[in-house]
């Protein structure tokens, strides 16, 4: 086994709203290797990116918390550093790449100067060399005439440019992993495969792991290694891409999966959306979240908090189907593992 | 951070570096005082528009031919000795007197003044109408060399009166009648003649040394003044020019200045609080303010039992005293304010001025009479006015008042100084809140305002017989007679009520203790310094 | 950029045209003149005063020969200060407003700007809530209750510590620094709460989050991402504000003793001095046209995607 990169253990996290306590992350662990990519899948609201904005200490406190959990970056837990402490690691170890290209960098600076800036802060440069960094950056991120393109304000960009600035502004301190936060969904489908194709090259050249959220299945299948599912603050199944993909555990991967277009499913069958949504997350249910919505559920999901269940591979699941003393008789393909409590 | 502490070190270094030195009030070393004053004189140029503020540097820096001395009683000036008849004056000069660059100063500075003084372009033309021909030059019906004043020689100067002037020495003292030099008039011309220390002449106890225009004014003791032993102070200076009483009571507080008015109820509280030791002193400005009352044709006010029921249902004490509150103000029950003087005391304690009034249930009987004459069942006045605060609390109370008592609706209509006068000069009011200052220590010149051709009476009151009585005053000088007609004045003013006056304004003051031998006066300088000195410090 | 800056400026001289001809006929038609006074002047005496100063001509003559004269760059003579040139007061009285006024104008910027990015900071706790209530207090309270005051404390301030720091203004530096604090008081608050607003707007915005996300302490965020962003709305009120408090305040100025331009205005207004209500308001009007003008231009160099002088 490859070594742990950034290791996410139990995070919890919650927002004090008008409402009361979200609990928007319940639990969380996964983990990513050096060199790999791992997809975080699931439907909007459902924590994926609080997750790594908490880790990245991007959630405004308050109202938000972390309650608890760790993240360890090669072993230094990122959660329990000073904010003076970790910002080091942000930009320099860890970068960052958002959805929206366009509003997430500052329309009043230049693409350079905004690129430079990290190399400023972390790498100590000066302006001038920053921003001599900053064209081969471009230059490595394929966007033509560089040079030019850096004294350019963000407006004067498209959006796959944009999202290749942006690229290259998180790569600019060759971090060891790269968040993207659905990095392509803003973008057209042409444009999506060539962004997508940059990060893979980069991380060939770079050796650097990445963590992709995404709702998109079809973005998981082409860049992903590995794949945590994760719905209501919680994981639900994760695994290697083709053991999630293939193997998949759990009724809410599977209802994933029947809601991806596809074309070798025959057109008759159509889409199949999942009924009923999300649980309320002020005041989650006791047994498994996805009770309400899952086809194959029983009494017993809905009282008692689900064990998480693991095959020898690591492929694992949180569904009570996994349980030895389970009835066979379910509708869905549920891949059974072998058993063993985890 | 770093920087910060620069900044903070060059802003204490500022801080220190600015520090002036404390209190230049009164300075004996220096032999120096300082008084602050509320508006810039427009000039210094005796022909030009005449002001009290103008006036007080004129009183110190020019010499008429008499001159209120050490005492403040009239005494020589240029002039050494004179002579007056009912026919006119003969005035003999000093051959002493001198202007600041050492010129003597002859009869032909002053006739020079004198015709300037006298022509229509001077708006103040009118104090020179006890010369002969005056009037006419003022309406340019004559040329300005008829007028009635000539240098025998050098040092003597006949005057020719129109009528007889009983306070014509008096009237000396005025600014229009101070000498001007006749060759930095012409250099300069009218306009700009006076309006910077090198513009003129001088040839009073001091000369104006520096004037930084809206900023400051110093007077220092002129050298070649033929009296300046008699002068120990050696500067006047005026450090700051504003009309806000709190600034001016703070400088007073701070030492910078050596007198202060208190001119509001607040400043004299907050001097009152501060227990100061310097006492308060009372002035009187010499102004009477009244009520006065349209008497053209058409206007409701014309009607005389109208104007006698309103003056029943206003008291001029509850004005003072509670709508008001200024220190220093009095109700006046006269036009002839109590600091006149009389035949031989103040005219107030020969004539018994505070004639009784109607009781206030007559009030409604006048109003009927008058509702009755009028022909009108409702009656809306327009009052003018203009000021501050406390005028439109004046304003307020008469409005209820009338209301209240009588039924009357008035109407406010404030408006800024220049366009009240305006207003109340076409007649475009009912009645207004006016208010006369004296020109010359004289009754008659608050008895001829009513006068029917005098231009200010904005009412148009007209009455013969008063008429006749400004002038039988205006031809005698026996003094005793037309003291007599100024109180038949008087009652003719009562029983018609053409005005209602309401008070005469004055003033509490504080001064530096140790600042000796000033005056405070209603005509000419206020205060008067010419003679100050300071007590030295214990 | 140059046709556009000729174009606001021909737009501009239209619009001091317009306010000095609104002004002069204006001036006009209200009773009284500058030669009225409380005593009546003889018929002669004011035919004789009429002619001197022109005012027996017909008004549109008067106008025309008004036009005449600025077009030269000539308001005349003042009326009521006499042998004084109404541009030598402007000259005079604005240096000493100037001078005030970008100490005050200093002051409120970095005021307001300082101010509302703690508010903004703090949102909804104490020092938000402490700062807004003087915000409150600096728009609501007029500035002469606050000179007042100043002047009153620094005077008792004096008395008490036996210090000599100046009350008035009396020519030195430090003596201005009171009265511009008083003066910037009211744009300071009112700075402040649009800071405020404007900030709060941005520090929610994505790109900050991508900001932090990069490494950035919040300080380095303010300086070059949070300020630059919200910094906009804050300069539109700057131009306007810049004009009217360099211009002069009179009530600061006859608190303070300042001989700057707000007083010479007003004396001017209550006076009917003609001329130099002439000379103040055209001068007053072309300042702040030209000062709105700098503020678009301004714009540009703030916010790259404004272009000024280019249709959308």
């Amino acid at each position: 086994m490859a070594e742990k990169v950034l290791d996410i253990q139990n995070l919890k996290v919650e927002f004090d709203t008008h409402g009361g306590i979200v609990q928007a992350v319940r639990g969380v662990s996964y983990s990513v290797e050096k060199g790999k990519t791992l997809a975080v899948v699931g439907e909007s609201g459902c924590g994926k990116s609080v997750t790594v904005q908490s880790i990245m200490g991007l959630i405004p406190k308050p109202p938000g918390r972390v309650t608890q959990g760790k993240a360890l970056l090669n072993g230094v837990d990122l959660l329990s550093l000073s904010d003076k402490e970790s910002r080091q690691y942000r930009g320099r170890d860890i970068g960052m790449i958002f959805q929206d290209a366009m509003s997430s960098l500052n329309p009043t600076m230049t693409v350079g100067e905004q690129i430079a800036e990290t190399l400023q802060i972390h790498k100590g440069m000066s302006k001038q060399d920053a921003l001599k960094k900053a064209v081969n950056l471009l230059d490595l991120t394929r966007i033509p005439e560089a040079h030019k393109r850096i004294k350019q304000y963000p407006f004067e960009f498209s959006g796959g440019m944009l999202q290749r600035a942006m690229i290259a502004m998180s790569i600019a301190c060759k971090p060891q992993v790269l968040i993207a936060d659905e990095p392509t969904t803003a973008l057209d489908v042409t444009v999506q495969d060539q962004v997508l194709e940059l990060m893979k090259d980069l991380q060939r050249e770079e050796g650097m792991a990445i963590i992709l959220i995404t709702h998109d299945l079809g973005v998981v299948a082409k860049m992903a290694d590995d794949v945590a599912v994760m719905y209501a603050g919680e994981i639900v199944e994760s695994g290697t891409v083709d053991e999630v993909f293939y193997k998949s555990a759990h009724p809410y991967t599977l209802g994933l999966k029947s809601a991806m277009p596809s074309m070798e499913r025959n057109s008759h069958t159509g889409l199949v959306s999942i009924d009923g949504t999300p649980p309320d997350l002020f005041n989650p249910p006791q047994g498994c979240a996805y009770t309400a919505r899952c086809p194959a559920a029983m009494k017993l999901c809905r009282s008692r908090k689900v064990e998480i269940f693991s095959s020898e591979s690591g492929h694992r699941s949180q569904c009570w189907l996994h349980h030895k003393e389970a009835p066979v008789s379910v509708t869905a393909p549920i891949n059974r593992f072998s058993g063993a409590e985890v | 951070m770093r920087i910060i502490n620069r900044f903070a070190v060059l802003f204490i270094l500022l801080l220190i570096s600015s520090c002036s030195e404390q209190g230049n009030g009164v300075d004996f070393n220096k032999r120096s005082v300082s008084v602050i004053i509320a508006a810039e004189p427009p000039t210094l140029s005796t022909v030009g528009p005449v002001s009290s503020i103008g006036i007080f540097f004129q009183g110190h820096i020019f010499e008429g031919l008499l001159r209120y001395d050490e005492n403040n009683k009239l005494s020589g000036g240029v002039a050494e000795k004179w002579e007056i008849t009912p026919e006119g004056a003969t005035f003999h000069l000093r051959k002493n007197a001198k202007w600041s660059d050492g010129r003597v100063v002859t009869a032909h500075d002053f006739i020079y003044a004198w015709r300037l003084g006298a022509s229509p372009e001077n708006e103040y033309n009118f104090i020179t109408f006890p010369m002969k021909n005056a009037s006419k030059i003022a309406e340019g019906k004559l040329t300005s060399d008829k007028l009635g004043v000539t240098a025998v020689d050098d040092f003597t100067l006949k005057v020719d009166f129109e009528a007889p002037c009983a306070y014509f020495p008096a009237l000396t003292t005025f600014t229009t009648y101070m000498p001007i030099r006749q060759d930095s008039f012409e250099k300069w011309g009218a306009d700009k003649y006076a309006v910077d220390p090198e513009k003129m002449f001088y040839n009073g106890p001091f000369v104006l040394t520096e004037w930084k225009h809206g900023v400051s004014l110093k007077m220092t003791k002129n050298n070649y003044y033929w009296d300046k032993e008699k002068i120990w102070l050696n500067e006047i200076n005026v450090p700051a020019i504003t009309d806000q009483s709190t600034t001016r009571f703070n400088m007073f507080i701070s030492k910078d200045v050596c007198m202060v008015n208190l001119e509001d109820s607040n400043s004299l509280k907050s001097a009152l609080k501060r227990r100061l030791e310097t006492p308060m002193k009372s002035f009187s400005s010499g102004f009477i303010s009244y009520l006065e009352f349209n008497n053209r044709e058409g206007r409701p006010t014309a009607n005389k039992n109208l104007r006698k029921a309103i003056s029943l249902v206003i008291n001029r004490s509850d004005i003072v005293n509670k709508v008001l509150g200024i220190p220093g103000y009095k109700p006046g029950s006269t036009m002839f304010p109590s600091w006149l003087g009389g035949y031989e005391k103040l005219l107030h304690e020969e004539y018994d001025f505070n004639l009784p009034l109607e009781s206030l249930s007559e009030a409604q009987k006048y109003l009927a009479l008058a509702k009755e004459e009028l022909g009108m069942e409702e009656i809306t006045l327009t009052y003018l006015y203009s000021g501050g605060p406390s005028t439109d609390g004046m304003a307020v109370y008469i409005q209820e008042q009338l209301m209240n008592k009588l039924g009357i609706k008035v109407n406010l209509d404030k408006q800024i100084f220049k366009i009240r006068i305006a207003k109340s000069l076409s007649g475009e009011f009912d009645f207004l809140g006016g208010g006369w200052g004296p020109d010359y220590n004289d009754p008659m010149t608050f008895g001829d305002l009513l006068a029917s051709w005098n231009q200010n009476n904005r009412g148009k009151f007209k009455n013969e017989k008063y008429d006749a009585l400004v002038v039988q005053a205006n031809n005698s000088v026996d003094q005793k007679e037309r003291m007599d007609c100024f109180y038949e004045m008087h009652k003719i003013l009562h029983e018609e009520v053409p005005v209602f006056p309401i008070f005469e304004s004055g003033g509490i003051y504080l001064a530096d203790p140790r600042l000796k031998g000033f005056f405070r006066n209603i005509i000419g300088s206020d205060p008067q310094l010419t003679y100050a000195r300071i007590e030295e410090d214990e | 950029m140059s046709k556009y800056v000729f174009k606001r400026l021909l737009s501009g001289f239209f619009t001091v045209f317009f306010i000095a001809t609104v002004t002069f006929f204006g001036m006009h038609a209200i009773p009284g003149d500058p030669l009225s006074s409380d005593k009546v002047m003889s018929e002669a005496s004011k035919e004789a005063l009429n002619k001197k100063y022109g005012f027996d001509k017909p008004l549109y003559e008067q106008y025309f020969i008004f036009l005449k004269n600025t077009a030269q760059g000539d308001f005349g003579m003042s009326f009521t200060k006499k042998g004084q040139d109404v541009n030598d007061i402007i000259k005079q009285g604005f240096s000493e407003s100037a001078k005030l006024g970008v100490l005050a104008i200093l002051f409120a910027a970095f005021g307001g700007i300082l101010w509302g990015a703690l508010t903004a900071k703090y949102r909804n706790k104490w020092p938000d809530y402490l700062i807004m209530i003087f915000v409150i207090l600096g728009i609501s309270v007029p500035s002469f209750v606050f000179a007042s005051f100043a002047q009153l404390f620094i005077v008792f301030l004096n008395q008490e510590l036996n210090l000599v720091f100046p009350y008035r203004g009396d020519g030195s530096f430090v003596s201005l620094l009171v009265p511009a604090l008083v003066l910037g008081l009211g744009t300071m608050a009112f700075l402040t709460r649009l800071m405020r607003s404007s900030l709060l707007e941005v520090i929610n915005s994505d790109f900050v989050r991508t900001a932090k996300a990069k490494g950035l302490n919040s300080w380095q965020i303010f300086k070059s991402h949070e300020l630059r962003n919200s910094i906009l709305p804050v300069i539109t009120i700057l131009g306007p504000a810049i004009a009217s408090i360099t211009t002069g305040s009179f009530v600061i100025e006859t608190i303070f003793t300042i001989p700057g331009l707000g007083k010479q205005f007003v004396e001017g207004v209550q006076q009917n001095d003609y001329t130099l209500i002439m000379g103040t308001t055209v001068f007053y009007g072309s300042f702040l046209v030209l000062m709105v003008l700098v503020v678009d231009i301004v714009y540009g160099f703030v916010d790259p995607r404004i272009k000024v002088g280019e249709s959308k």
